[in-house]
């Protein structure tokens, strides 16, 4: 039951919310690159984490958005008034980046799902079962149709709400609920077709 | 708190290891040169900070109010017996416009500069009260001038500590 879990911290960085990164954050506002290079680096795994589970890739798409997420928040630092800690506006502005490339390949026919991931599922990991298992689950969660897989990476592992999702991907909230339920099935019948 | 679906829960483990999937992903090469690139031919739109608006306009007043006092010199004695003067016409755009730039920047007064701004104020009124008595005088619009000024200046420097 995922009322069990423990509420996600949604600004993970140690540094976030400091002295520094706000001052970091208010000369790259300034428009001084240096500073926002060191916030490049700060958050570029987290900002890339996100995106890549979002498109189901860590090939040159995901690292793409991560570049696009980036720029964007350059141009818009400028009106950044620290009504949330600076990590937790910029995973917000990535995790919009990537929805917003999701929209626009809605249309497309051939993105219902990753095949290539999908078929990619169980295969034999040196690292350990452990890593085998996290690893099959990663391309599961992969190889779903892409706003299936984008609710279920918002619920179930950003730990967002229904009506959040729901805002952000421009759907009613019984449909983000819809999502979730195929995502979890369509999870569930990978994950055991190859165990 | 997520609301729970009774008709679609997962199993406890595969709650737990989707929850583990959130990890940071470092990317396949370095993407800060390729950002660097884009954002090099594209400067972020910047709003000007909101205490410049006040000290702009500051700014502008003294300079208008030093070009009026030039206008007024230069036209003096070619003023004719209408009522209002030119001098006392100059004398309230000068005020009105003083008091719109005052109301702008509207920062509380430190104590220690209160009795140089009320100074200033008295000397206004005084200057204000003589112009009417000599509806011509160049040299209270300037002295009228340089105390707006002075007055503004302080208001600035308390918009800027």
């Amino acid at each position: 039951m995922l009322t069990a879990v423990m509420p996600i911290q949604t600004d993970s960085s140690p540094e976030a919310g400091t002295d520094d990164e706000r001052t970091l954050v208010g000369a790259a506002a300034r428009g001084e690159m240096a500073a926002f290079e060191a916030l490049y680096r700060r958050h570029a795994g987290r900002i890339h984490g996100v995106i890549a589970r979002l498109v189901g890739s860590h090939g040159s798409r995901a690292e793409d958005l991560t570049q696009d997420a980036f720029v964007r928040a350059w141009q818009a630092l400028p009106a950044f008034r620290f009504e949330s800690a600076f990590g937790t506006w910029l995973h917000r502005l990535a995790v919009n980046t990537a929805l917003m490339d999701l929209r626009s390949r809605k249309s497309r026919p051939q993105d219902d799902g990753d095949e290539d991931a999908f078929e990619a599922l169980g295969a034999p990991d040196s690292a350990g079962h452990g890593t085998a298992l996290s690893m099959d689950l990663e391309r599961a969660v992969a190889s779903l149709p892409p706003r299936a897989r984008a609710v279920l990476v918002l619920y179930d592992v950003e730990g967002w709400q229904h009506d959040e999702i729901a805002a952000e991907l421009g759907m009613a909230v019984g449909s983000s609920k819809a999502q979730l339920h195929r995502a979890r099935h369509l999870l569930r019948d990978r994950l055991e077709a190859h165990a | 708190m997520n609301t729970p679906d009774p008709t679609n829960e997962l199993p406890g483990t595969l709650r737990w290891q989707l929850r583990a999937l959130r990890q940071d992903a470092t990317p396949s090469h370095d993407l800060w040169p390729g950002i660097a690139t884009r954002l090099a031919v594209q400067q972020p739109v910047r709003r000007p900070q909101r205490w410049l608006r006040p000290v702009a306009l500051v700014a502008s007043l003294v300079l208008a109010i030093g070009t009026v006092g030039w206008f007024a010199r230069t036209n003096d004695g070619i003023t004719g017996s209408s009522n209002p003067t030119l001098v006392q016409r100059e004398a309230e755009g000068l005020t009105l416009q003083y008091q719109a730039a005052l109301q702008e920047v509207q920062a509380p007064t430190p104590a220690s500069l209160k009795p140089t701004v009320e100074a200033l104020e008295r000397d206004a009124a005084l200057i204000r009260a003589a112009l009417a008595r000599d509806p011509d005088s160049v040299r209270l619009l300037e002295q009228l001038r340089r105390t707006y000024a002075h007055r503004l200046a302080l208001a600035q420097r308390v918009v800027y500590t």
